[in-house]
């Protein structure tokens, strides 16, 4: 775009009566508002239209480039508007020039420079004056564009205004307001006294009073109300609403904002309810903490300590899975026994929860209440075995366990194994399973045989004791966790709490599929 | 004429101490495979899929464990509790194929000596032993 343009003073075929008349134009032109110019047609060689001259323009004309009146003014329209000969507009322009009429049409503009608009629209008026035309354009799209964005706020903000006058009685709401209400708009607006006798139950009489004091002395409401909509539905509405007074202070106009707050009462009295659910689960949680920290010392307690029995230390690791409920299906006894021999047990029920719970603390009691009672290992399970076949469960139970009496006069451990893994012996330096007859899991079959197996404990012997947690891993053969187990054993054997290291090392906080129980006995 | 049949006559006379009879009889087999991983989650699906097998009356049912990765104590007691059912419909239970992991299992358990193990499917389904009745 040429801006360097030379600006000439157009003098096509004018003489003195065409000064005088221009300089009247541009008298007019200079008292009034908005974009107007004075367009001067320049002629070709045979008298046609090639192009106009802008001889005068409004002080607050811009055109679509931001240029102002001032700078407009001597410029070449079509130089300014290269293309703009090609348009409706330009054929109006000839068309006024020939005939004197009126032209209004709608200008779309492509301008390709930077920083202006891209596409423009403008309605233009053109009439012919003086030999020339007086052109007046009003930018189209900025109004639209105000329009639909207020039109789009109205209908997200789910609001609408209201005005009235309240002398010669008219309403007008917007389009969203009827949508509020769920009013056809044919039925026409509705008044303010008309809304608050259809509120809600509490709402009506502080509505009405609100309403009445607006009207008659002009003070401004703001409040929330329930509106039943035809059906069932109450829609909560809030109304904002404000007057115009005359001299005497006596309202004359309001003017005023519903918004309909339904979704966001809902989403308070929901936040409020979960709020309530939410402080009663909390309660409950420390209840059930509560509970299942005084179930464990009743049916398991773990001691912190180390137990001295029959002449042996025993330190017993006790790792449920399911944390809150500080029990599962793993079990240990460690006691001495009335004639003074040390009875060792670690036991494992199948599954997790609250049912194995119960059945290992069936297992573990009535084990205890035999060996206690002296009877032969080998008949307890048996005993046991039958206990699980005849409980009444659908899943049906199995529990593995080893059951183990030490005799402190001949250092003699002699134990029966269900379908358990071996206890590990770490003996001057080499760490080994023991051999052990078999013997199926409990709660398999009806007749089973368990035999017992012996091992004299030396001095300085370390044996465990434990349930398969501590070796298992998925998609590891057990053997692997077998021989990892043996492995730690051996390296932390001569540590001073060797437990905590043996767990340390094989038992992964973040990994873990199943409870853990290890006992581990020293001479 | 004599009553007295002749020892010698082997054309089928009376007096006969041995009779055999062949007769076909078709041993149907199914085959349920169970892959992937087996634990407390698989448990109830588990036990389902035993027991439509179970139901589905077979006179032979294999349970093929070859393509079984995991298998944990509820594994187990489903295998356990679908040999229980299988033997009161009169179904004979065979597991194949089990993994090193699930041998060790079986072996540790004590369970190996209530199982039917065959090595693989084939060997599963070669079993000669008709069903008894």
């Amino acid at each position: 775009m040429a801006d360097r343009e030379q600006v000439e003073e157009p003098v096509p075929g004018g003489g003195p009566a065409a000064e005088a008349g221009l300089a009247v134009v541009r008298e007019v032109l200079a008292g009034l508002p908005g974009s107007v110019v004075f367009l001067r047609p320049e002629f070709g060689p045979s008298g046609e239209v090639v192009d106009f001259r802008i001889a005068a323009a409004s002080p607050d004309a811009v055109d679509i480039g931001g240029r102002d009146g001032a700078r407009l003014v001597g410029r070449s329209v079509l130089g300014t508007y290269p293309g703009i000969d090609t348009t409706d507009l330009w054929r109006g322009y000839l068309d006024v020039l020939a005939t004197g009429a009126v032209h209004e049409g709608e200008l779309e503009y492509e301008e390709a420079g930077a920083g202006i608009p891209h596409r423009s629209r403008f309605g233009v008026r053109a009439s012919a004056c003086q030999g020339g035309l007086i052109v007046s354009w009003d930018r189209l799209d900025a109004g639209e564009r105000e329009q639909r964005r207020l039109a789009l706020m109205q209908r997200l903000g789910r609001m609408g205004w209201v005005d009235r006058d309240l002398v010669n009685g008219t309403i007008v709401w917007s389009d969203e307001v009827y949508s509020i209400f769920g009013r056809d708009r044919a039925l026409g607006p509705m008044t303010l006294e008309e809304l608050s006798a259809r509120a809600e139950g509490e709402d009506r009489a502080a509505m009405e009073e609100a309403v009445r004091r607006l009207l008659k002395s002009g003070e401004p409401m703001d409040r929330t109300f329930g509106v039943r909509l035809p059906g069932p539905e109450v829609r909560q509405v809030r109304v904002v609403a404000e007057t115009e007074t005359d001299v005497h202070g006596d309202p004359v106009r309001v003017h005023g904002f519903f918004q309909d707050v339904t979704t966001a009462k809902h989403a308070e009295q929901l936040l409020l309810e979960h709020r309530q659910a939410a402080l009663a689960q909390q309660s409950l949680l420390a209840a059930e903490r509560d509970l299942a920290a005084r179930l464990q010392d009743t049916l398991l307690p773990v001691p912190q300590q180390t137990l001295e029995l029959a002449g042996l230390s025993v330190d017993v690791a006790y790792l449920p899975l399911q944390k809150g409920l500080r029990l599962g299906g793993d079990w240990y006894s460690a006691i001495e026994l009335p004639d003074g021999s040390a009875l060792l047990v670690v036991g494992d029920v199948a599954g997790h929860g609250l049912d194995a719970v119960a059945t290992m603390a069936l297992l573990r009691f009535t084990a205890k209440g035999m060996a206690i009672t002296g009877t032969p290992l080998p008949t307890v399970l048996a005993n046991l075995n039958t206990l699980l076949l005849h409980t009444p469960d659908r899943t049906g139970s199995t529990a593995t366990m080893i059951m183990a009496v030490y005799q402190p006069a001949v250092s003699r451990l002699t134990w029966v194994r269900a379908g358990h893994p071996p206890p590990l012996l770490v003996r001057d330096d080499r760490a080994r399973f023991l051999p052990t007859a078999g013997g199926i899991l409990l709660g398999a079959t009806p007749s089973p045989r368990y035999e017992a197996s012996t091992v004299d404990l030396l001095p300085g012997d370390h044996l465990l004791l434990y349930t398969d947690g501590l070796v298992e891993r998925p998609n590891e053969p057990i053997d692997e966790g077998l021989a990892r187990l043996a492995a730690t054993a051996l390296a932390h054997a001569r540590t001073p709490r060797p437990l905590d290291g043996i767990v340390r090392s094989l038992v992964a906080p973040h990994a873990r599929r199943d409870d853990v129980c290890v006992l581990h006995i020293s001479r | 004429m004599s009553d007295q049949p002749d020892r010698h006559d082997t054309a089928g006379q009376a007096d006969v101490r041995l009779r055999v009879t062949a007769r076909e009889r078709a041993v149907r087999a199914l085959v349920c495979r169970l892959a992937g991983e087996a634990d407390h989650e698989t448990r109830a699906a588990l036990d389902e899929a035993l027991a439509e097998a179970v139901a589905a009356g077979p006179d032979l049912l294999v349970v093929d464990l070859a393509p079984l990765t995991f298998c944990d104590s509820s594994c187990l007691n489903a295998l356990l509790r679908a040999r229980e059912d299988a033997e009161a419909a009169g179904v004979w239970l065979v597991l194949a194929g089990p993994g090193p992991q699930i041998r060790r299992l079986l072996a540790i358990t004590g369970t190996d000596q209530v199982f039917t193990v065959r090595a693989s499917l084939q060997a599963a389904v070669g079993v000669s032993r008709l069903p008894h009745g």
